[in-house]
């Protein structure tokens, strides 16, 4: 079920970055497509998705779908049709301003062209990608071999790749001390703690919780299992956003804001704009 | 070194940081001032240190602990955007905002001396909230400077003498823009501050995306303080974009005047963009707004009481 997911995920994603690239490529021809990559799409979609946010802030996310915000899903900002929507929608034009940042590529703009190439695919892999993901629940019982886990949004039992046998749990260190078997028979001692998950191939097995029994002086653990399998690509889009995050930081004091100098100084100073240098919200200007 | 002593460590900074700023206004030498709201950071920061060694663990758990860090930021801001930029004014508005939250932390400390609960337990910890600290700070002078640039604009629109104050002179071309000079510079570190407060909240967002990954499996649970620091960081996205295409309008207004000047209207194009920037300007302040319910408002919002992991 995993794998399908994911495997249906990641085709619906390939084909959608496909027709984002086609309409690009069109988008000289098409007025519907040259709006759609153009400045006010941009702000269009960010205004969408701020407005949604602070009302999503105000509404209280208790996933009811009674009254007025519960009928328009208000109250469930992860399953709003319309918040997905509007993510589509900044997805889209995110995406659109990162194939021309590529396309027309400027070593000035490199900051600019990771930052939106990190907040595509961030976007992206968050629309298509859920459908891989699997976060489930085991509660350990000391000494108690177990394999399978709590799906935490179906609640159906999941069987895990693994086998896990808590030995030990500290209250103190808010760790345990894990037993890990895997199908094949081979085990080993591990210890998993907050903040330090455990990996076994594409699952992750983090310390969530714990159950103390005080008349025995006995503690279960809860832990999280979870499969992720965009996992790294969000990782990497992440960290990209922050490499670029930290260039702005460094060159805002030394770079002159927007139009005192570069390629827009000699517009200013030239009157018009060599039409090989315009980028297509410019020229949208322009138009 | 306990919070007991934190009064006298707030005092004596205080007392520098109020000296610098009567000296950056009194003295047109920038190295006095710079010394003493130097050392008013500088006992400030022993303050922090000490109580960070005392406790065992960084001073940032509680409101009282980062509104530390937000008064000593402030203070250094407001003076490397004086030394930096020679914005006078900025270095007694940075100083007195320092005194002001240093001065709710002596009222109401709201501090603890708990130990670190096991998910702050992260190496991310200490960057996530130092640089959301930081971001607040720089948002915090920018929001003062769109302030006074939208009082001193509608104060020369209303009639009055034209406005004037800042030491910064004007290089930016203002052929399509209504704004004096001065306040030209104004905007131009105003855009600055805002840029460089975005790629700190950038940062502060995706270090916390990072370590939430890493305690709880999530990069992203759209918990209320994500959802309001989301909405933060699209605001100043979509002021930064807004201004972007403010300085294009007027690269092509700039442009066309070349051929048209005698047809354009100046007045009407720049009352144009006294009202665009205007709006602009009032995102700006709204986004502020935003990130100060993102800091400690989201506390006190019923929509958060029981559903957040951040409220504290």
């Amino acid at each position: 079920m995993v794998v399908a997911g994911h495997t249906f995920g990641l085709l619906a994603a390939l084909l959608y970055v496909c027709l984002l690239v086609v309409i690009y490529v069109l988008r000289d021809r098409w007025p519907l497509f040259r709006h759609l990559a153009g400045r006010k799409a941009c702000l269009t979609s960010i205004s969408i998705v701020l407005f949604l946010l602070l009302v999503f802030g105000l509404v209280p996310q208790d996933g009811g779908r009674d009254g007025f915000f519960g009928v328009l899903g208000f109250r469930n900002m992860s399953r709003s049709p319309i918040f997905i929507l509007a993510l589509l929608l900044l997805a889209t034009s995110v995406t659109l301003n990162t194939i021309e940042d590529i396309h027309r590529f400027s070593k000035h703009r490199l900051g600019v062209t990771c930052a939106h190439l990190g907040l595509s695919v961030i976007l992206i892999a968050g629309l298509f990608g859920s459908g891989g993901t699997v976060r489930t629940v085991m509660i350990a019982m000391p000494n108690v071999p177990d394999h399978q886990a709590r799906n935490e949004v179906t609640y159906e039992y999941v069987k895990l790749p693994f086998e896990l046998t808590l030995r030990d749990f500290s209250v103190y260190e808010y760790s345990s001390e894990v037993t890990l078997t895997l199908p094949d028979g081979r085990s080993s001692e591990i210890k998993i703690a907050v903040n330090h998950p455990a990996k076994v191939g594409s699952w992750w097995i983090y310390q969530s919780d714990y159950l103390s029994d005080t008349e025995r002086g006995e503690f279960a653990s809860i832990f999280k299992c979870v499969c992720s399998p965009l996992s790294e690509v969000f990782r990497i889009a992440l960290w990209l956003l922050l490499v670029s995050a930290a260039a702005m930081v460094f060159f805002a004091g030394f770079k002159p804001s927007f139009g005192k100098k570069g390629p827009l100084s000699v517009k200013l100073q030239d009157g018009a704009a060599p039409l090989g240098c315009e980028t297509f919200n410019e020229k949208e200007e322009r138009l | 070194m306990s919070w007991d002593s934190f009064v006298w460590f707030a005092l004596a900074a205080s007392l520098f940081w109020i000296s610098g700023a009567i000296v950056s206004v009194i003295s047109k030498r920038r190295l006095p001032a710079a010394v003493l709201t130097g050392c008013g950071s500088a006992i400030f920061m022993t303050f922090i240190v000490g109580v960070w060694i005392s406790l065992g663990r960084p001073p940032l758990r509680t409101m009282g602990e980062t509104r530390l860090w937000f008064s000593l930021f402030l203070s250094l801001i407001g003076l490397v955007v004086y030394l930096r930029w020679r914005y006078r004014w900025v270095l007694p508005f940075g100083c007195l905002m320092a005194v002001m939250f240093a001065s709710i932390n002596i009222f109401k400390p709201e501090i603890h001396t708990e130990e670190l609960a096991p998910a702050l337990r992260s190496p991310w910890f200490v960057p996530h909230v130092i640089v959301y600290m930081f971001s607040y700070a720089v948002m915090g002078i920018a929001t003062i400077l769109a302030i006074r640039i939208l009082w001193l604009t509608r104060r020369s629109a209303a009639g009055s003498a034209p406005a004037t104050g800042s030491t910064t002179p004007a290089t930016v071309d203002a052929t399509a823009s209504p704004l004096s000079p001065s306040l030209q510079g104004d905007l131009r570190l105003c855009d600055t501050l805002v840029r460089m407060g975005w790629g700190f909240i950038t940062m502060g967002i995706v270090m916390g995306a990072l370590w939430a990954k890493q305690a709880w499996g999530d990069y992203w649970t759209w918990d209320p303080k994500e959802t309001w620091a989301a909405a933060t960081w699209l605001s100043y996205l979509l002021y930064m974009h807004l201004r972007q295409g403010s300085a294009l309008s007027s690269v092509t207004s700039a442009g066309s005047e070349a051929i048209a000047r005698q047809n354009s209207p100046a007045i009407e194009v720049a009352s144009h963009s006294n009202k665009a920037l205007h709006r602009t300007l009032f995102l700006l302040i709204f986004s502020f707004l935003l990130l100060q319910m993102c800091w400690w408002g989201v506390n006190y919002l019923p929509s958060a009481q029981g559903f957040s992991l951040h409220t504290y």
